[in-house]
């Protein structure tokens, strides 16, 4: 594409009219010795044909010998998307359109927001939902410091060691400043040891934070959970996978307080980790706490149902240092990409991608268990993903999988998991609906099964 | 002529048993799910979510996206925020297969064109800034400031200073001093000169062994470019401290000077202002920042490291600066966004300099801002913003959703409150 599309005659016209002879004249006020005396050295221009070539190249280098099986999991799944999304969200009256400051220009984007957040409330059970966050890792560390004012306790956060490693990680990030203890709590069985979590929480803990399902894909007793945060007054944070939400309670009816959640299940391209989108929905008593944007419904001055950016005085731009968070904008195109995903899936299409989900994970473990040498590594009940445990190491099974043209992953060795014996014999194998009976059977028979 | 049926909201438009998707039946043998996930962990009914045809939901966001102003639709001539056309062969390019469709736990091998990409990425980025070390993690501008701020704070732990200010002017953006309570400094505002520009006395006043970070934006939030930096970059230096750009006008100055040229240490990119990552309503943004070599170590990772192996060919890895900060978020960053950014440089070519095509934009934010420009914000606006008067909140709780007796009560109150307004 050109991007210089003024002609030279134009270009004089302009600066004409507001009073300039050059176009150099408009970066006088930087001072010369300031100014590039240089072209800046990068690579040359392309024309658009070009590029594409360039980029096709690119991609094609990312993908060995042609399609690949996907059984990857941990914490990003290859769920199926409906075109319809795609034919919405690359709407340029959409993707080209200006964060919603001005009401009047952006009710399209502003009431399907709105509508994200009316779909995240029935998805979670929870009273109200922000307009989304960056992902689901600083999705967890936005609820932790919601939990730390809504207690006034700030120098304690409890974490299973059964949460994605990756939020784990992220938490300890945001935390490492402001000098909070982030005690991570072992969960050596897959899941959690309620005995072991109700001696570390304390009247100092601001908020225990769980996954459920959790990394391993086991599920976790929630309830019990929640139950132990509210005893020492803590709250209850749940990082919930929105797919398991089609089968599985939901945060509101075992009693969470915040649920957050990766969102790249509803309809967004695994896209090598990003952008995704971070859902946080809460009990209404926290609204005040939330970060982030909020939409509301109100009526014009001719009564004409109208949404608006709600409780701005919680945000940066208002409150500036005393603001809930510095998130500026919301993940909006992501966010649409789940509202329509939600809109089309509707109760019954949700419940049906997560039984498919249930019995194919459920299926490959059986299938995957009878090969000598590979075994569940936790007795647990598991939603869409599970560990083997493989005898012989599991950079051998990683490596003949590849070669049959299956990933598996990740293997646990790349992170720690305290008090959990033998990671790296262990990796995450993960079922979505688009996986086939065929496709699974083939994998075993190329792990020797 | 406006479809308003179809912009109800979709719980109003939805009838019971309508249907869009359906998935194929299960082709795994048949077990009862009570075996596979005893009940106890199962909700007793499927969420309330609206139950719609496809061209429902079709016939609903399309008849929303009209509602839009956009820069496809309309001028947008935004100061703050940059709003500029991006080429569609951009938004097409990000959705190839072997971009759109890669998991972020495939391995090294098999990513390697992805990473080639990022990994010169990071190159060009470093060398518009000026500064060479670059880390495409933070997820958005916001991040972007706070993973520096935590950078630099690691850089002082490392050098066994504790320093606990960032200062920064009041014309400041929201995000930087809310980035810097976050990242745990004291926040210190400092009063600009009558004509918009950092206020070299108050500066100094305010510099002392506490200061960690200066922050500034540049060109300035009036749109005036801040010819004091240098100034302002030695002073910070003498007392110990760092100075960071918060990029979010750097559209304008892109290729003409750049912050490590103009005293800055560090610095973000809003990728969706200066290159061409969609705005999308809001997001997604991404937030790499770019920092001098000594901050290199305390980089959040990871970024993208290029090697060179026996036989001589080239190889991209991903790596963790030897005392990074850790992750700002999970995975590597806003990957689809962030790789827009090459496409962009490499078709514009920062060779063009006087970029006709961004001549409005450019006087905009440049060359007009001594007279005045400040004012850009100003008119435009106000007279979009006055054609409708909304009233502030009433009804945060979505529609069949809860709380809906106080809705009601703030409904009524609001109608009473616009009659008056009329």
């Amino acid at each position: 594409m050109a991007y210089l599309v003024n002609t030279p005659d134009q270009q004089r016209q302009m600066l004409r009219d507001i009073g300039v002879t050059s176009i150099s004249d408009l970066f006088a006020q930087i001072p010369g010795e300031l100014q590039l005396q240089r072209p800046l050295d990068l690579p040359p221009p392309l024309t658009e044909l070009e590029l594409e070539a360039h980029l096709r190249e690119l991609a094609a280098q990312n993908t060995v010998d042609g399609g690949r099986t996907c059984f990857l999991g941990g914490g990003a799944y290859d769920h199926f998307i409906p075109a319809a999304i795609d034919a919405i969200a690359t709407r340029s009256e959409f993707y080209t359109a200006y964060t919603p400051y001005q009401a009047e220009a952006s009710q399209g984007s502003l009431q399907a927001f709105f509508e994200y957040q009316s779909l995240i409330c029935q998805l979670t059970g929870l009273d109200v939902s922000n307009a989304s966050l960056y992902e689901g890792g600083t999705a967890v560390s936005e609820a932790v410091f919601m939990a730390m004012r809504a207690t006034d306790r700030h120098k304690k956060v409890v974490i299973l060691g059964s949460v994605h490693p990756e939020y784990r990680q992220v938490c300890q990030t945001y935390l490492q400043q402001i000098r909070c203890e982030l005690v991570t709590i072992p969960t050596p069985n897959g899941v959690t040891d309620l005995e072991l979590v109700a001696k570390t929480l304390d009247d100092q803990t601001a908020c225990l934070v769980f996954q459920n399902p959790n990394f391993f894909g086991a599920i976790e007793g929630c309830q019990a959970l929640c139950e132990s945060a509210r005893k020492v007054g803590a709250l209850a944070i749940a990082s919930v996978d929105p797919i398991s939400l089609g089968m599985l309670s939901r945060p509101g009816d075992y009693g969470a307080d915040i649920a957050v959640a990766e969102g790249q299940g509803l309809g967004i391209p695994l896209q090598y980790g990003g952008p995704y989108v971070g859902i946080l929905a809460c009990r209404e008593e926290f609204v005040r706490r939330m970060p982030g944007r909020l939409i509301g419904e109100t009526v014009d001055r001719e009564g004409r149902r109208t949404y608006v950016l709600n409780l701005q005085a919680r945000e940066q731009h208002i409150r500036r240092d005393k603001a809930t968070s510095n998130i500026c904008t919301n993940q909006g195109l992501m966010a649409l990409r789940a509202t329509v995903y939600l809109s089309l899936l509707g109760p019954a299409g949700l419940k049906e991608v997560a039984e498919l989900c249930v019995r194919k994970a459920h299926y490959a473990a059986s299938r995957l268990t009878a090969i000598p040498g590979i075994e569940l590594a936790f007795a647990t009940p598991y939603f869409k993903e599970f560990v083997i445990r493989c005898r012989d190491g599991v950079d051998g099974v990683l490596t003949k999988a590849r070669q049959a043209g299956f990933d598996l992953g990740p293997a646990l060795g790349k992170y720690t998991f305290p008090g959990l014996d033998r990671a790296d014999q262990c990796c995450l194998v993960a079922v979505t609906e688009k996986r086939t009976k065929q496709q699974i059977d083939r994998l075993a028979i190329a792990l020797g099964g | 002529m406006r479809n308003t049926q179809a912009t109800q909201l979709l719980f109003e438009l939805s009838s019971p048993g309508r249907r869009a998707a359906v998935l194929p039946r299960s082709d795994v043998p048949d077990i009862p799910l009570d075996e596979l996930i005893p009940v106890k962990y199962r909700a007793a009914t499927a969420p309330k979510l609206p139950e719609l045809s496809e061209p429902d939901v079709i016939r609903h966001f399309v008849n929303l996206s009209t509602k839009n102003m956009s820069v496809d639709t309309h001028f947008y001539p935004l100061g703050s925020c940059t709003m500029k056309y991006n080429p569609k062969r951009h938004e097409r390019l990000s959705g190839l297969s072997g971009i759109v469709d890669l998991h972020p736990h495939q391995t090294e091998d098999s990513s390697q064109g992805m990473l080639s990409l990022l990994f010169s990425m990071q190159q060009m980025l470093g060398e518009i800034a000026g500064l060479p070390a670059v880390s495409l993690q933070p997820a958005a501008g916001a991040q972007g400031e706070f993973a520096a701020l935590l950078t630099a704070s690691a850089y002082f732990r490392d050098r066994g200073e504790t320093r606990t200010r960032v200062l920064f002017p009041n014309s400041a953006h929201g995000t930087n001093p809310a980035s810097a309570a976050l990242a745990g400094f004291e926040c210190v505002q400092l009063k600009s000169t009558p004509q918009g520009f950092v206020d070299l006395e108050e500066l100094r006043k305010n510099l002392d062994e506490r200061t960690a970070v200066f922050m500034v934006t540049n060109p300035n939030t009036l749109g005036m470019f801040e010819r004091d930096l240098p100034e302002v970059s030695r002073m910070v230096h003498a007392v110990g401290g760092l100075v960071y750009i918060d990029g979010a006008n750097m559209n304008a100055i892109c290729g003409i000077t750049r912050p490590g040229d103009f005293g800055g240490d560090m610095m973000h990119y809003n990728v969706h202002k200066t290159f061409t990552g969609p705005h999308g309503a809001g997001g997604p943004g991404s937030g790499p920042i770019a920092v001098r070599d000594f901050l290199a170590p305390f980089l959040p990772g990871p970024v993208i490291v290029q090697s060179t192996d026996a036989t001589g060919s080239i190889r991209y890895a991903l790596s963790n600066p030897d005392k990074s900060i850790g992750r700002v978020r999970s995975f590597f960053g806003n990957v689809r966004r962030s790789e827009r950014q090459l496409p962009a440089r490499q078709t514009e070519g920062c060779a063009a300099r006087p970029a006709g095509g961004s001549l409005h934009a450019r006087i905009r934010r440049v060359g007009e801002s001594d007279q005045g420009f400040a004012g850009d914000h100003g008119d435009g606006y106000r007279q979009a913003s006055a054609r409708l008067w909304v009233p502030r909140s009433h009804s945060l709780f979505p529609a069949g959703g809860r709380g809906s007796a106080n809705d009601r009560a703030d409904r009524n109150r609001i109608e009473r409150n616009a009659r008056r307004v009329r």
